[in-house]
């Protein structure tokens, strides 16, 4: 393959934007078109004004290649994995799979709008969700006005035992296995 | 199946490649047979994505070609028309015929 720019190919910098957005099956097609219409230019209209056209022909051509693999749907890996005759039936968590993945990040990236609007409705619910949470915790269990409010505990006793024996706080001290009072 | 019908661009390209041929029919004779024929200036990337859109309706088959030193080396991708695109171009260019019918000498037309 020859034509490196100075040596009256189309810039470097069109075949190589041409060959990063091709399809492989079709990078030689594209680029061998680009070579061919820059050329027929160089000798018709002039380096300087066939370097501007190229450039921006490349450009064009680099929209239609992109719209072209976006338009390619990326669901097929995924789903034809999962639907393919003879695939085991998979449940739960593993019925996510890296691919599964990977085109949630693509339909995220596809629809930044949908992205936005989804993102600010979750902060919008955890943020109500942990208000809520303070409220209530405040209106259910207000916090003492003593220093380590948070120390204190009421104990209180049902059992018949505690009735008839009439237990001090120092009994509870001795018999306390667990905490430390 | 029914017959596809073509949009215009699409009939003018599927009508170059018939005219191109088999073997001269690619991205680039195709735009200049258009441009030749019809005056317009046609991008090149509007033809590259019909015949994509024309290939996968089966309108048209595709093949790449030898290299040639023109193309810095690389093939060109040889368009030929399937059976069904001449069909689509044929009921095409019918409706059009018969939607035009007597108004011939209204648009100017010679006959």
């Amino acid at each position: 393959v020859t034509g490196s720019g100075r040596g009256g190919g189309a810039p470097r910098w069109t075949r190589r934007l041409l060959e990063r957005l091709a399809r492989p099956a079709y990078a030689d097609e594209v680029i061998g078109d680009l070579e061919e219409a820059h050329r027929d230019r160089v000798a018709r209209l002039g380096r300087v004004v066939t370097f501007v056209l190229t450039s921006v022909e490349s450009l064009d051509i680099a929209v239609a290649l992109w719209r072209e693999r976006r338009r390619a749907p990326v669901l097929r890996p995924a789903v034809h994995e999962r639907d393919a005759p003879g695939a085991p039936a998979r449940r739960g968590l593993l019925a996510l799979s890296w691919l599964d993945f990977k085109l949630g990040l693509r339909m995220l990236a596809r629809y930044p709008g949908l992205t936005v609007v989804g993102g600010v409705a979750m902060a919008c619910g955890i943020a109500a969700g942990a208000g809520l949470f303070e409220f209530m915790k405040d209106a259910a269990f207000p916090e003492l006005p003593y220093p380590g409010a948070e120390r204190l505990v009421r104990i209180v006793t049902t059992s018949p035992e505690a009735r008839t024996a009439s237990p001090t706080l120092h009994d509870w001290e001795v018999d306390a296995t667990s905490c430390v009072l | 199946m029914p017959t596809e019908s073509l949009a215009e661009f699409e009939l003018l390209v599927m009508l170059a490649a018939l005219r191109l041929g088999p073997e001269r029919a690619y991205t680039v004779s195709i735009v200049e047979d258009i441009r030749r024929r019809t005056g317009r200036l046609v991008r090149r990337a509007n033809v590259f994505t019909a015949l994509r859109r024309l290939e996968e309706k089966g309108l048209v088959a595709t093949r790449l070609g030898d290299p040639r030193p023109e193309r810095g080396g690389r093939p060109p991708r040889l368009v030929r028309v399937e059976p069904a695109g001449v069909d689509a171009v044929r009921a095409t260019t019918s409706a059009i015929r018969a939607m035009v019918g007597e108004l011939g000498p209204m648009l100017g037309e010679s006959r």
